[in-house]
């Protein structure tokens, strides 16, 4: 048995939803796709056990669930945490929570068809632009900003993070699998960056949920871009998670948040975490994940 | 209240959650039997058994629960 069969098995085992909907996302990945799974397991198996990596992957997941069964409860009007200081400590502070959530964050990349579908967009609409300096805000376990590297046209990469633990992924991460380039990792809180150079792309992967007020980011995202400058943007509507706090009702929300920031949408994706089609999403409040591609 | 009767009223909750008059459950249906039942559906699922039964599932259940034999017996150890 490979790699992936003994990842998917364990999980499976333990989680009986979790087996049906892992056996539908194996069947549906490309044979590049199962190539790039079995090299990131690889990856992960130098410092972790099948076990453990399924372990992080079933804690990401039952979180994921219970977060979720608190919106349904309170009818689908709110996530049950508001604030940054409710969830920095339990989880971005939290080494081993954080690095048990972005294994488990990552595995979903390639087993769950929404955040597959979502990466494809992104390498395949937003990574032919040009410029010299890119920027990506939050990004997690590394996989977008590896991506960027290996695909993008850009002179220097850039990636901030509040999370210590989620940069020292990234670096890893990027020094496995990313080609060459100039990159700098800043761990610092993007309200407070001052960077010295304008950028002509910025990446804002599933970071919007996680902060009190996603205009003010926006904006500031606005200041440090240069005229013409691209900006993908990327946010799960009615999706619950332990550190999920600025909740999305519709997609036409985040829409509105992006031009009202003065940005310009020119691509959009929207795809429904369940595969189902748009309008019974909608109709059952479940999650989807919207992207767009903005231009300033 | 009896196993019969929790599985009756168990229909009409399936029925309603997953909009499907067509839906008849058995104690051993399970995720598998019913297209539409994924982990977000689970969810929504157990907190209408919940409402409907008056009673809590808690999490190690809600994330291990095989079948609706297994639903029925949480249901039937909560109700009077």
């Amino acid at each position: 048995m490979d790699i992936v069969n003994q990842l998917v098995r364990y999980i499976g085992e333990r989680h009986p939803m979790q087996e049906k909907y892992l056996e539908k996302g194996l069947a549906a990945l490309s044979a590049e796709d199962r190539e790039d799974l079995e090299k990131v397991i690889e990856f992960f198996a130098v410092k972790h056990t099948i076990e453990e990596m399924g372990e992080a992957y079933l804690v990401f997941v039952k979180d994921t669930i219970n977060e979720t069964k608190y919106f349904v409860e309170n009818d689908y009007s709110r996530y049950r945490y508001a604030t940054l200081s409710e969830v920095n400590g339990n989880v971005y502070q939290n080494e081993a929570y954080m690095s048990q959530y972005m294994l488990g964050l990552q595995l979903s990349g390639y087993l769950w068809d929404n955040h597959r579908q979502i990466l494809h967009w992104f390498r395949e609409e937003f990574l032919g632009y040009e410029g010299k300096n890119y920027l990506e805000i939050g990004p997690g376990h590394g996989q977008y900003f590896a991506e960027a590297m290996n695909r993008g046209k850009y002179e220097n990469y850039y990636a901030i993070d509040l999370s210590k633990t989620s940069l020292d992924m990234t670096k890893e991460y990027v020094q496995r699998f990313a080609k060459g380039s100039h990159f700098e990792l800043v761990h610092e809180n993007f309200y407070d960056y001052d960077p010295k150079c304008l950028f002509d792309a910025v990446c804002v992967s599933e970071v919007l949920e996680h902060v009190e007020d996603p205009y003010v980011m926006i904006k500031k995202i606005v200041e440090i871009t240069g005229e013409g400058a691209h900006i993908y943007i990327n946010v799960p509507v009615n999706a619950p998670a332990i550190d999920h706090i600025y909740l999305y009702r519709t997609v036409d929300e985040v829409k509105d948040l992006v031009q009202k920031a003065g940005l310009k949408i020119i691509k959009e994706i929207a795809v429904t975490g369940n595969g189902w089609p748009m309008e019974k999403a909608i109709k059952h409040k479940s999650a989807i994940n919207y992207a767009v591609i903005a231009v300033k | 209240m009896t196993r019969e009767e929790v599985n009756k009223t168990m229909d009409e909750v399936f029925q309603d959650v997953f909009d499907d008059e067509g839906i008849h459950v058995t104690e051993s249906t399970t995720a598998k039997d019913i297209a539409d039942w994924d982990s977000m559906m689970h969810v929504t699922l157990c907190v209408a058994i919940e409402r409907k039964f008056g009673i809590k599932f808690n999490m190690d259940q809600v994330n291990t629960m095989k079948n609706v034999g297994e639903m029925m017996d949480i249901v039937l150890s909560q109700v009077s």
